[in-house]
């Protein structure tokens, strides 16, 4: 079944990027934490409703000439608010979506999905990562279990940020001993 | 028409003005969705060529659709406007 909020996989079989090399192997799969959509789903599901209450804003504000304009222009403009939050709907879940952040054998990739239009990949490679640390703030955070995890390289040329991520403890240990067998392989 | 004629007609056209810039923005904003609809299934197609899972197939079918229903509204919209 479709998984619609996935954040965390480990050692997904089913997910390439498309830099991938032959040999390399994604170790971990992350999204954001799927708790941080609950925001624009909350003002997405409060607007579906704002037209029921355009009638008794009107009359209070004293915009009462809404009424006066023919039934269809103003289906059209009922329409078309519907529309935007979908439009609203579509880009928040693809910005989501899309935003990831990879764990291989070989690399660190951040998937970074700006806007509909922009969009950037940074990719370290994992024997330049000088250490990884978690930054877990917040009853919020604390009790889903979710924050940021700062990786940084060897002079500091690139740094990555995972933000509000799941399980950053784990990350952090994964990143660490995926740095620790790599290095022992090429020792 | 007398003096009082136009005075009293004068309202409605500009109701009727009013009207039409109404529906032509309606059908511009229509429009304007239909863009957004574009731009998000190139940047679908892009996405998921970047980053290949599962779910592109079904990203890709769905961005069409989106796309497709988007033209579909403006279409209606322009018939039932100034059809």
């Amino acid at each position: 079944m479709l998984n619609l909020f996935p954040s965390l996989s480990r050692r997904p079989l089913k997910i390439k990027f498309v830099e991938q090399e032959p040999d390399e192997h994604i170790e971990l799969f992350l999204r954001q934490h799927w708790i941080t959509n609950l925001g624009w789903i909350a003002s997405a599901f409060i607007a579906l409703f704002f037209p029921l209450f355009l009638p008794l804003l009107s009359r209070l504000v004293g915009l009462e000439f809404i009424f006066a304009i023919p039934p269809v222009v103003r289906l059209a403009f009922l329409v078309l608010w519907y529309l935007l939050i979908l439009a609203f709907v579509i880009e928040r879940y693809m910005f989501w979506y899309f935003n990831v952040y990879i764990v291989t054998n070989k690399h660190i990739i951040d998937i970074i999905f700006h806007s509909l239009l922009s969009r950037s990949i940074t990719e370290i490679q994992l024997d330049d990562v000088q250490s990884a640390r978690s930054h877990l703030k917040g009853i919020f955070r604390s009790l889903f279990n979710f924050g940021d995890v700062i990786i940084e390289t060897a002079a500091k040329k690139q740094n990555i940020e995972f933000l509000s991520v799941p399980r950053p403890d784990f990350v952090t240990d994964l990143i660490s001993d995926l740095r620790g067998h790599h290095r022992g392989g090429h020792a | 028409m007398s003096i009082e004629g136009q005075i009293l007609s004068a309202p409605l056209l500009f109701e009727g003005a009013v009207e039409a810039v109404l529906r032509a923005l309606s059908i511009l904003l229509f429009g304007m969705y239909f863009i957004f609809s574009l731009v998000v299934l190139r940047q679908v197609n892009l996405m998921t060529e970047t980053l290949i899972t599962e779910a592109g197939l079904w990203m890709r079918a769905g961005a069409i659709i989106h796309a497709g229903f988007a033209l579909a509204v403006t279409v209606l919209f322009i018939g039932l406007l100034f059809g």
